[in-house]
């Protein structure tokens, strides 16, 4: 089984090491690539000093093109499990091998590390989490399934949706919209209950202003995406 | 506006709408980009189901003749959405000027390996 690790990157110069040791210590047997997205500050020359893997992306794609881009470089590369890890130091790598147990053992297509399960740890701000339910809530209504996180970052997919999203990936804020494709694809999802620690360098890329905008486009997405079922 | 020319026109843009929806669905469209459009559509709709708002716009901005009030707000909306489009170019334009150099470089380097 060969295991990787899509750690999507932009300005994270001061976490990036933190994340790749997390997952090098606590998640053996997972392999990782830093997807540098056109980063304006040094994480680039931080990666380069402490010899990280990574792949530098010469115009600014976005987390969507970001993650698409290390999803062709883990099909490119043979590997059969590919998970999502913020680079941001938010997502925990102790998990990693215990989603991609569920992953097989459940034979899932796609395993969410979601805060919500037993909300337990960093549980993001007071309108992010309105919002999250709110998408659970549109997904359940237009597939069926209740997602408690369709905004986690923390997802595992395996050789199949690899294909799907590394052809056809949403370009900003992928993860609700993807989540429900496929579950209109008849795909098994499971989410599994992880704890996420709050951002300790840097600043969020979503502001509140977009967050409007964020909102209204994604829900008309995922109504666009069920009317192609 | 009788109402038989209002039935026609709310068709005519129903109709419209459908398209473009189809032409996103279809992916022949990016959905972003239609936004635009739609939202054109959608607020030629609901003058067309109530006139009365377009009077109150003519008298709003202190214009003699709905007709004008009209041509004035599309002609204005139609500028808007060429110059967003420009600059949707420019900038284009500018990502692509950084691959073509990115991928010279990269032959170039590939060139000398070999």
């Amino acid at each position: 089984m060969k295991k990787i690790a899509i750690i999507p990157a932009y300005n994270e110069e001061k976490s990036i090491v933190q994340v790749v040791r997390d997952i090098q210590e606590n998640a053996p047997g997972f392999d990782y690539v830093v997807i540098n997205d056109c980063s304006t500050d040094h994480t680039r020359q931080v990666c380069i000093e402490n010899g990280l893997n990574f792949v530098d992306l010469p115009v600014n794609l976005g987390i969507g093109g970001g993650v698409q881009t290390g999803y062709r470089y883990a099909l490119e590369r043979g590997y059969d499990i590919a998970v999502q890890f913020d680079g941001d130091g938010q997502h925990d790598a102790a998990y990693l091998n215990e989603m991609a147990r569920v992953l097989t053992e459940k034979q899932c297509d796609m395993v969410i590390g979601s805060r919500f399960i037993k909300k337990e740890g960093f549980q993001s701000s007071y309108m992010r989490q309105i919002g999250i339910r709110y998408f659970g809530w549109l997904i359940k209504l237009l597939t069926g399934q209740m997602i408690t996180d369709a905004t986690s970052g923390m997802r595992m997919i395996g050789k199949d949706l690899m294909e799907i999203f590394a052809a056809d990936y949403p370009r900003d804020y992928p993860e609700p919209e993807s989540t429900a494709a496929m579950l209109l694809k008849k795909k098994k999802i499971v989410e599994y209950p992880v704890k996420m620690r709050a951002r300790t360098e840097g600043v969020s890329s979503i502001s509140p202003l977009k967050s409007v905008y964020y909102m209204i486009k994604v829900s008309m997405a995922i109504i666009l995406v069920w009317t192609r079922r | 506006m009788t109402l038989r020319l209002q039935i026609i026109i709310a068709a005519a843009l129903i109709l419209l709408l459908l398209m473009i929806g189809g032409a996103v669905r279809a992916k022949r469209l990016e959905f972003r980009f239609s936004l635009p459009w739609l939202l054109l559509l959608v607020v030629l709709l609901v003058m067309d189901i109530f006139p009365g708002i377009v009077d109150w716009v003519t008298k709003l901005l202190g214009i003699e003749l709905p007709i004008n009030m009209l041509t004035f707000c599309g002609l204005g909306f139609a500028f808007v959405l060429i110059f967003s489009l420009t600059t949707t170019i420019s900038r284009l334009n500018e990502r692509q000027k950084k691959l073509v150099q990115e991928i010279a470089l990269l032959k170039k380097r590939l060139d000398e390996d070999l």
